[in-house]
């Protein structure tokens, strides 16, 4: 405590008595478009002392009375320096012009330096990055990218799902502009719900976490949305073989409101609904997604700026059959059945400039995940001279999950020593786990399955990035969270240290410990990121989950093009929860609670490398990880250790992107991966009965021996995609054809195993793969 | 029935987007293993069966005994009981003598030098101290009389039961002749907490249900239950309160769960019990009350 009041009161004192310090603050923007360049750099030449704009776009740095200048820089953009003589309190709003745009030749802009920053274990790909690698079926997506980073793993074939060092899918904190995504995924995980086209930065961090972010255990997707353009009206039409898009964004008032809408969905439903119903004598059934951004922002003042945002998304399986059941004339039985699962989410943000030094955003979200399935059929009997009699039955599964939540965050800038952020927020949960509800003609509700829970979570933070010297810098902080449910209450102090000791002025050593509390779980057993997946909160019997997590690791900048970082981790998770041998989310008969092993223990290490190269016409990354990753549950595999079901030793991603020249991008990925872990049957045998009728046969069926859970390996994974793309000026915008093909050697990965038989009848096991070589072909148009 | 028809979906989806090969996989333990299954009860004598398991990928269905062996079975202080001979007309090892209530055993198998061995106690048999047939709520129940089974739990140790009924009785065949039949009846525990297995039929399994005395240890305790619908003349009623070892218990509990998640590709599998050292199958005592309601 004395410690913590001898820096509170040397920093203060240390302001007062550098009385002739003043401080630059301000926003760093895009010129053309006026976006805000999230972690753009702001240095200092001549001391050498700098900062980061925030996820807002601010900065603030405090410097002596001098003449001073100013460096501005952003990746893939120009760098802009401005030298003036400080002599006062300065806001300077600063735009910087795009690379693209510029005739210089741009080859040193970036972010913070990699060795500057005391972040470790995190990192940032420039949307239009993202934008250049290879697509799914054409689908640029977030997530895929992610994807090819080391520590991070992407489960089974085609999904979009994050396994992040050894982690669940649960355990990562999705947040679009600040708000939770409970499901990520459309289409059973094989396309996100992120349309990259209203997506203006991404940062995924996986260890290290600054104090300001909790929930989770492994790992937390910062997603931040444009904010629209605020000079002029743009647009950009995406047709591809799966869906198509648009993006309309521009000024309401020129430099003061401005608006993005972006909006995507598939098609296929659409253009095969005629061939389906003229096939199917009438019955129809289809499949579609929907997505639609849209963001108001509003600059009330030089402090004051509001933001409005929301997303809807869904997903939808439908069929409908018409059948005369009886054969008589009038008699008609209709048959619906409709799957859909979807996300609204909504935030109001509202950004204050206390004072060049203190920023503040207040930020209030909705957030509803819900799955639900439906089956109705109803029908008609018609009799002459009478009326027609109805008869209906439907049965109804819903799941989800609601939050509402409001927060307040402040960053203050003492000195430029010291970046100081704290807050606090609160979030209330409704949890729906899986209720089945059946309605007829003679029962008029029915409802089975798990109650509904209300819960509140709370949370307050408090970190400090501080410059103790020019070689050693930390990030300590503390994040304090308390969660109550059903007359529960949980609470965790949870401490966060990152530091940076620059062993050569090019050269940092960084570490990081975190304990990270997470009070939500997410039930699944499939592997394959099923919208069945729920969603459910500790409870008196299901404690939370925790997790401790040290990472050592190196950083060093190589030609100044170039970024290498190795880092070995060790996590430790607790309380982890998963469904009990055999224990099927197909039935909601009993409670979750009795389908769940309880008291999980996780352990996960291993070794990253990435190399990274983020300028000039060739860029892209080579990541490697060596891991390892474990659980151990009481109730499961009789108690013994076995490997995580997405334990992977290697995994090896190279990702290219070649600006051939103004008009024409080439780009591929190369992913490599070592054999998910699976259970497969060894042998069978005969059980034991207590036969007790007597004149009967002998009854006994037969065993099926498994050997450890997890303990075969499938095949390796790899698989090469490559794209291209040509864009060319027209009259009222620029027009881009891509083509690519995904899986170019058409190796078919194992996506399951199951027990089958060969050509003569033999038992065999045999090998699926789901998608084997696939071209596709996209057109954009932006205006 | 929703959500099968989400599973059905999804089948489609994969099915359609899927392509399969026959693949060779190399299962590093898939020597065959040494079965002991031996379910003893002081009401009759010792009797082993010692069998190999069938690798997975093998065409052979039928069983195939070890009858080399050499099966003892000891005293929970080591001492040699009994040693066992194979009988060809059972297929399994057999002994003169039975098992005592509330004592332990060993039973070792010696197969080409390698020794296999696991351990049970019989339990003291728990008397029934009555049987309630409850019909007030008839209607309200589905049209189901309610059946009571009253016992009395010991407190001294964790106690596993299972109940099951079995009937006796006689119907005419097309032919006009009179069959006596005995069968086992199925039943549904009034107690939802009851149900081993995961499922909407509760009527599917034979051989009753299995439960621990968690929620009565010690204590007077009425088991409640919905029996199934006969068929034909029922001539008597035999309700049997079977006190279970706990490894008979964790056997049936996990061989259900194995038996149901078979059926559904999306649960994780299950591995069913065994405390065969070095082998796999069940040595588990039991002991039996009966009453039979005439």
């Amino acid at each position: 405590m004395r410690y913590t009041l001898f820096l509170l009161s040397s920093l203060f004192i240390g302001n007062v008595a550098s009385a002739q310090k003043f401080t630059i603050s301000g926003y760093v923007k895009d010129s053309e478009s006026g976006e805000t360049l999230i972690g753009a750099t702001i240095t200092d030449i001549k001391t050498v002392q700098g900062n980061v704009a925030n996820t807002h776009g601010f900065y603030s740095l405090t410097l002596p009375k001098d003449s001073i200048a100013l460096m501005y820089s952003y990746v893939g953009y120009t760098r802009k320096i401005i030298s003036f003589y400080l002599t006062r309190d300065t806001v300077i709003n600063i735009t910087l012009e795009s690379a693209m745009l510029s005739e210089v030749v741009v080859n040193s802009s970036r972010t913070e330096a990699i060795q500057e920053t005391t972040k470790m274990s995190s990192f940032t790909i420039p949307i239009e990055q993202v934008k250049s690698l290879p697509a799914f079926f054409g689908e640029t997506d977030i997530m895929r990218v992610l994807q090819l980073m080391p520590g991070v793993q992407s489960g089974s074939e085609g999904s979009t799902g994050l396994y992040v060092r050894g982690g669940g899918p649960d355990q990562n904190l999705i947040l679009l502009d600040g708000v939770p995504v409970y499901n990520a995924s459309h289409l059973f995980g094989f396309f996100s719900v992120f349309n990259a086209d209203a997506i203006n930065h991404v940062e995924l961090t996986k260890g290290g976490f600054p104090a300001r972010y909790g929930g989770r255990l492994s790992s937390v997707i910062d997603i931040n949305m444009k904010e629209g353009n605020m000079k002029e009206m743009k647009g950009e039409v995406t047709i591809g073989l799966i869906s198509s898009k648009f993006t309309l964004e521009g000024p309401i008032r020129k430099d003061r409101t401005s608006f993005i809408v972006s909006a995507r969905r598939t098609y296929i439903d659409v253009l095969t609904q005629p061939l389906i119903k003229s096939k199917n004598e009438g019955n129809v059934f289809g499949y579609y997604f929907y997505d639609l951004n849209f963001k108001l922002n509003h600059i009330l003042n030089a402090n004051n700026r509001i933001y409005l945002n929301t997303y809807l998304g869904k997903d939808k399986a439908y069929a409908e059959e018409t059948d005369n059941h009886s054969g008589r004339p009038g008699d008609q039985t209709l048959y619906g059945f409709g799957l859909s699962w979807g996300n609204v989410i909504s935030a109001f943000r509202w950004n204050h400039v206390f004072s060049p030094k203190l920023f503040s955003n207040v930020t209030s979200t909705f957030s509803r995940y819900n799955f639900n399935v439906s089956e109705e059929t109803h029908s008609i009997y018609h009799q002459p001279n009478m009326p027609d009699e109805h008869d209906f039955y439907s049965n109804i599964y819903d799941s989800g999950i609601r939050d509402w939540s409001t927060g307040i965050d402040f960053d203050f800038l003492p000195n430029p020593n010291h970046t100081m952020r704290f807050g606090a927020r609160g979030i209330l949960h409704k949890f729906t786990p899986g209720v089945a509800s059946y309605h007829s003609t003679f029962e008029k509700d029915t409802t089975v399955g798990a109650h509904i829970v209300n819960a509140g979570e709370f949370a307050l933070y408090f970190e400090d990035d501080w410059r103790i010297s020019d070689k050693l810098k930390i990030n300590a902080g503390v994040h304090a969270s308390g969660f109550h449910v059903e007359g529960q209450w949980y609470q965790s102090i949870q401490p966060r240290l990152s530091m940076r000791y620059l062993i050569t002025p090019n050269l940092a050593l960084k570490a990081s410990y975190a304990k990270m509390t997470q009070y939500i779980h997410l039930l699944t057993n499939a592997g394959i990121g099923l919208p069945t997946d729920l969603w459910v909160s500790s409870t008196s019997r299901i404690k939370p989950q925790e997790a401790d997590q040290v990472a050592l690791g190196i950083a060093l900048p190589y030609k100044s093009q170039y970024e290498f970082s190795l880092e070995a981790y060790y996590k430790n998770m607790e309380n982890l929860i998963e469904y009990n041998d055999g224990a099927s989310y197909l039935s909601v008969d009993s409670d979750w609670q009795d389908k769940v092993a309880v008291d999980g223990k996780g352990t996960t290490y291993g070794l990253e490398l990435l190399v990274q190269k983020k300028i000039g016409s060739i860029t892209g990354w080579v990541g490697y990880t060596l891991s390892k990753s474990t659980r151990q549950f009481d109730d499961l595999n009789f108690g013994k250790e076995f490997p995580y079901k997405f334990d992977r030793r290697h995994d090896l991603s190279v990702a290219v992107s070649y600006n051939w020249d103004k008009r024409r991008d080439i780009s591929f990925v190369w992913v490599y991966g070592s054999g998910n872990a699976i259970t497969l049957p060894n042998a069978t045998y005969q059980s034991a009965s207590n036969n007790l009728v007597q004149q009967s046969y002998y009854y006994s069926s037969e065993i099926t021996f498994y050997g450890d859970r997890n303990s075969y390996r499938m095949r390796s994974y790899h698989r090469l995609d490559v794209s291209m793309s040509w864009s060319k000026e027209k009259k009222r915008g620029v027009r881009k054809w891509t083509v690519g093909i995904y899986n170019v050697y058409n190796r078919l990965n194992p996506f399951f195993i199951e027990l089958g038989s060969d050509n003569q009848g033999h038992t065999k096991f045999v090998e699926y793969a789901l998608f084997p070589v696939m071209p596709s072909i996209s057109y954009n148009f932006k205006f | 029935m929703v959500m099968k028809n989400l599973f059905y979906f999804l089948a489609i989806v994969l099915a359609a987007a899927s392509c399969s090969q026959v693949i060779e996989v190399d299962l590093s333990s898939r020597k065959p293993k040494a079965v002991i299954n031996a379910l003893f009860s002081p009401d009759s004598t010792w009797q082993v069966s010692l069998i190999t398991s069938r690798d997975i990928l093998a065409d052979r269905t039928y069983i195939l005994p070890i009858t080399d062996a050499i099966v003892s079975i000891q005293t929970n202080n080591g001492e040699l009981l009994e040693t066992l001979m194979y009988s060809l007309e059972s297929g399994t090892y057999r002994g003169l003598g039975s098992p005592l209530p509330g004592e332990s055993y060993t039973v070792l198998a010696e197969v080409n030098g390698e020794t296999f061995r696991a351990k049970s106690k019989v339990p003291v048999a728990v008397p029934i101290k009555s049987i309630e047939m409850d019909s007030s709520a008839f209607m309200a129940n589905g049209g189901r009389i309610k059946m009571g089974v009253k016992f009395k739990d010991s407190s001294e140790e964790k106690n596993f039961y299972n109940i099951r009924i079995i009937l006796a009785g006689s119907y005419m065949d097309n032919y006009g002749n009179t069959i006596v039949y005995e069968t086992e009846l199925s039943y549904e525990p009034v107690d939802p907490r009851y149900n081993d297995q995961d499922d909407d039929d509760y009527y599917q399994y034979d051989e009753g249900h299995f439960f621990s005395d968690t929620f009565f240890d010690g204590e007077n305790y009425e088991f409640q239950l919905y029996p199934g619908y006969a068929q034909g003349e029922v001539e008597s009623v035999r309700v049997v309160l079977i006190s279970i070892s706990e490894e008979y218990f964790k056997y049936y509990i996990t061989k259900r769960i194995q038996d149901h998640s078979n059926q559904d590709p999306f649960s994780q599998p299950a591995q069913v019990f065994s405390n065969i050292e070095n082998g796999v199958g069940i040595f588990a005592g039991y002991n039996a009350y009966v009453v039979e309601l005439k």
